[in-house]
């Protein structure tokens, strides 16, 4: 009897609660929750469509605890640097470390219960976002977008690129700028909400007057997005920065070296000119 | 109603106050000091004055060519390959020149220890120089890649000055380091007639050719025989 009032319960909560998301889309358009999936989380899962660079997530909320799910979208860095053996499997399978995605405690949950919504629906499209995002640039777009990143595609208006100023992990030996903050999961942190009018307005202070009178065209801008997105679906942060200073003090010894052997080390004559009163 | 930041104020008005400053104290020390240079002290180091010169035309060159060609500079600059070779040229000729720098401030200071009179402003103004060299070291170190921002920062800045136009919200926009780097060398361009440091203090070239002439004659000398 028991057993049955637990499945009753269970059945009608789940209903309740997928007739108030279908109410709600179709009232006002997708809720928050799948949203952010959309935004956040569609370009590395999908929900009943298959494995993409991260599993499927039909079905994560049996297969894991509502508490393990919230602490890895949290932190996967945490859950795995922290040696959880469920993160640190994931990681092994799919080889690439899932990014900080900086949602907050209600954002999480949102998703829990869109993820258990889509379960017992057996599978969800990630809802449509109006015009393209960066999550969907194709291989030709994310080249582009990178090549513009570095300086070997121009910017058609003659603006910087984004390397004397922002590092990424893709950089050399040497890395990028550090001017500015790493852009390696600046998609990730900002989404396409937030990143695109930071684009197309300039709007921090250094970048307006970088790019003021040297705006990106939407094309650009959308590559640039592309590869930001793809940066952003593997978690591995950029290298850390060569010191530079061991660089420029072996080329100083170096060169004082050179003017040792070539010159001795006698002084020069008073370095006063004779025409100076003395 | 936009009101002018100080910093916006001091990067229009502090260049031109320098420059006239510079032109004033000049005029003064070549017209009624007759270009007194003071009493003689010791030389440096030939390694030393070789790492003023090299330093020296590093640093001249790298600012000077960027602020007369920035549009050829930043295509030199669109690869960060080339950026890394031209920032690993810069910081060397830096780190050379603050070693000349502080060669010469040694001199200037241990003469001044000697009893050897007026050496009190020319070592001000080579601390000053050694200040602005080493902020420079320091940009260098901690702001990837300050050669490309100043050919895109700093150079129009500096380019909007000459044409009496100052366009100062890329410079009041950047980093605190950058912005004290400029100001210490607009002080150090205002101060340095004052101190009636001869030319070749800074840029030894003529010590330098000197050396190099003597090392080709013995080099030549060494081959007859």
């Amino acid at each position: 009897m028991r057993t049955f009032t637990q499945f009753f319960s269970t059945s009608v909560g789940a209903l309740v609660l997928l007739g108030s998301l279908s109410q709600t889309w179709a009232a006002d358009g997708p809720g928050p929750a799948a949203l952010t999936f959309a935004e956040k989380c569609a370009t590395c899962h999908s929900i009943g469509g298959g494995r993409k660079v991260g599993p499927d997530l039909l079905g994560v909320n049996q297969r894991r605890t509502q508490e393990w799910v919230e602490n890895f979208i949290k932190s996967p860095g945490a859950a795995i640097d922290g040696g959880d053996p469920v993160a640190n499997q994931l990681f092994k399978e799919y080889g690439i470390r899932m990014p900080e995605l900086g949602l907050n405690a209600s954002d999480i949950s949102g998703l829990w219960a869109y993820l258990s919504a889509c379960t017992e629906k057996g599978g969800c499209q990630p809802v449509s976002l109006g015009p393209k995002w960066g999550t969907d640039g194709n291989a030709e777009e994310i080249a582009s977008g990178k090549a513009l990143f570095f300086g070997e595609n121009r910017f058609a208006k003659g603006g910087a690129p984004c390397f004397i100023c922002h590092n990424v992990r893709d950089a050399a030996v040497m890395g990028g700028g550090t001017l500015g903050p790493d852009l390696t999961f600046v998609y990730a942190r900002l989404g396409e909400r937030d990143l695109e009018p930071q684009l197309a307005g300039m709007t921090t202070p250094v970048m307006n007057a970088v790019y003021a009178a040297t705006p990106l065209t939407d094309t650009e801008r959308f590559e640039l997005k592309s590869y930001f997105a793809q940066l952003s679906r593997n978690g591995t942060p950029s290298r850390k920065e060569n010191n530079f200073l061991w660089l420029g003090l072996e080329g100083m010894g170096l060169a004082l070296g050179g003017f040792v052997l070539a010159w001795g080390r006698n002084r020069s004559a008073k370095n006063n000119q004779p025409k100076g009163k003395s | 109603m936009n009101t002018p930041s100080i910093s916006s104020a001091a990067f229009t008005y502090l260049p031109y106050l320098a420059v006239f400053g510079f032109l004033g104290a000049w005029m003064y020390r070549i017209g009624i000091l007759r270009n007194n240079h003071g009493p003689r002290v010791g030389g440096i180091s030939a390694a030393s004055e070789g790492a003023l010169v090299v330093g020296f035309v590093t640093i001249f060159l790298g600012h000077v060519a960027t602020t007369l060609a920035p549009g050829a500079m930043r295509a030199l600059l669109a690869d960060i390959e080339r950026v890394a070779v031209i920032e690993s040229a810069g910081l060397v000729g830096a780190l050379l020149f603050s070693w000349g720098i502080f060669a010469r401030l040694r001199q200037r200071w241990l003469a001044m220890r000697a009893g050897v009179p007026e050496q009190e402003p020319r070592i001000m103004i080579l601390a000053l120089a050694l200040i602005t060299s080493f902020s420079g070291v320091f940009l260098t170190i901690s702001f990837r890649w300050i050669t490309a921002w100043y050919a895109y920062i700093s150079a129009p800045y500096v380019r909007s000055l000459i044409v009496l136009e100052p366009q100062t919200a890329s410079m009041v926009a950047s980093p605190m380091a950058v912005k004290l780097h400029a100001l210490l060398f607009i002080m150090l361009l205002a101060a340095w007639p004052m101190a009636g440091l001869p030319w070749e203090e800074l840029f030894p070239f003529k010590g330098v050719s000197k050396r190099i002439a003597e090392a080709a004659l013995a080099a030549e000398s060494e081959n007859h025989k």
